[in-house]
């Protein structure tokens, strides 16, 4: 049985796979920058000295970490619903599943960043009076941020994968579009491999800036 | 001629601390005269940079007190288990460590106006012009927009002694600060707190340097195990110490 590889069902169609990558970068985009701002307060309370805030966020962090992504989505845009009794839309669940999934991520990166701080940096904050929340905020996280941005950006690739979960939500992102358009083409080979060029080229750009970053941010925190 | 009590900036009393059953400080009373400088050493371990760390409230203490012009600035609270700090009598206490603990994401100006301008709540043209008229004094007025990374250890040292001039404390503590450096840096580090020290800088010093404690120090303790072994003037403490455990330290110095 011959196979021809048909250039046409892509050129053809790139204009819609090109519209679901922007739903795919939209998502992406608005669950890392919510990410971002949960993590770093998921690392704060996974540090705090009450045993109970600490403890709820390691059982928060853990879910996440440990389940499988479409489970996560699919209980928040199934479940969720039915607990809250408020009808969310796939967009919503999916940026608030999305969300929680790398908060919980990024939050253990940004923990780990922060216990890679000196006590000596703290003793250095203490001596010039700067109150705790002004230590983490003025010498703490600047410098804990800049240890994990290789390690968030590594993370942010997996997200920008794992996005492709909503399309089982019915979201039209890339992914979604590659399969509407494989099973009506007739041509899932020629485009599944264009959804996956088209996502490696956004990715694998985002890999090489990341160990670029890595070497500057060793340079400029050598002491 | 007794000191009367009210002529003492800080007073160190009965101070004791322990890492778990390591027993670090063990009752030491100490006092220090307004403007005076006072030179620690002793051997490593004995519980130098301990006294120091809990009198810039960086340690808890276990037991005793520390007042700084009578009013008390660490006390132990020994119901709660724990010590309090008066958070005001601290701004008066500035430190500098063996190991410089610049930050290194901040240019050196960054670091000398963080703490005035979030602490002290200084306009900022006031923080950079104080900060950057101290610089001048030691000459590293050319170092403001540098990164800790691009200076040399005894410029990093004398940024940070500057750093903590920058909020106007009364009393200096210097915990080994020429330690790291290399020797022919050490000078410049010394020279920055000779100087301080003409000024009338209240200092306790902890150091290894035995001629800086001599023409510097007004008053020289001796501290092992904890305890204070043996003080007292410079030429005295160094040509006819008392104790035999002085006698012994002292002698490692007069060998090398």
């Amino acid at each position: 049985m011959g196979f021809t590889f048909s250039f046409d069902a892509i050129w053809n169609n790139l204009g819609p796979l090109f519209s679901g990558l922007l739903t795919t970068l939209q998502i992406t985009g608005i669950s890392m920058l919510l990410g971002l701002i949960l993590g770093v307060f998921v690392a704060i309370f996974r540090l705090s000295r009450n045993f109970f805030v600490s403890k709820l966020t390691a059982v928060y962090v853990e879910i996440f970490r440990c389940t499988p992504v479409l489970v996560q989505l699919v209980w928040i845009f199934y479940c969720l619903p039915i607990v809250l009794g408020v009808e969310l839309g796939n967009y919503a669940s999916s940026i608030i599943a999305l969300t929680l999934y790398v908060g919980a991520i990024y939050g253990e990166a940004f923990r780990s960043g922060i216990q890679g701080i000196e006590q000596d940096q703290i003793d250095a904050g203490i001596a010039l009076n700067l109150s705790a929340a002004q230590r983490m905020r003025y010498i703490v996280l600047p410098q804990a941020v800049r240890i994990v941005i290789p390690v968030l950006l590594s993370n942010t690739v997996s997200l920008f994968k794992e996005s492709s979960l909503v399309s089982t939500v019915g979201m039209s992102d890339l992914m979604y579009l590659g399969r509407i358009i494989s099973a009506s083409t007739y041509r899932p080979i020629e485009i599944l491999t264009t959804v996956a060029v088209i996502y490696f080229i956004v990715a694998f750009p985002v890999t090489i800036l990341t160990r670029k970053i890595e070497v500057m941010v060793a340079k400029k925190l050598e002491r | 001629m007794k000191q009367k009590q009210d002529d003492y900036f800080l007073r160190i009393i009965n101070l004791r601390k322990s890492f778990g059953d390591l027993h670090v400080l063990r009752g030491i009373n100490l006092n220090v005269r307004h403007r005076e400088r006072v030179i620690i050493i002793g051997p490593s371990g004995g519980g130098k940079s301990t006294l120091l760390r809990c009198a810039m409230g960086l340690e808890t203490i276990d037991e005793g007190e520390i007042l700084v012009e009578n009013e008390p600035y660490i006390i132990c609270d020994r119901k709660r288990r724990q010590s309090a700090i008066s958070k005001k009598i601290q701004l008066q206490v500035g430190m500098v460590f063996q190991s410089f603990n610049l930050f290194p994401h901040l240019t050196v100006m960054q670091n000398l106006m963080l703490s005035p301008i979030k602490v002290r709540k200084m306009p900022k043209r006031e923080a950079f012009e104080k900060s950057r008229s101290l610089l001048k004094k030691i000459g590293l007025e050319d170092k403001i927009n540098e990164y800790p990374a691009r200076l040399s250890g005894g410029q990093k040292q004398r940024v940070a002694i500057v750093r903590a001039l920058v909020m106007d404390p009364k009393i200096m503590l210097f915990d080994e600060v020429t330690s790291a450096l290399d020797p022919e840096l050490i000078k410049e580090v010394l020279d920055v707190m000779k100087q301080l020290a003409l000024e009338g800088m209240t200092m306790l010093v902890v150091t290894h340097e035995m001629s800086f404690a001599k023409d510097v120090g007004e008053r020289v303790i001796l501290i092992d195990e904890g305890r204070i072994v043996e003080e007292g003037e410079p030429e005295i403490f160094f040509s006819k110490p008392r104790e035999e455990r002085t006698r012994q330290f002292l002698s490692h110095f007069l060998e090398t």
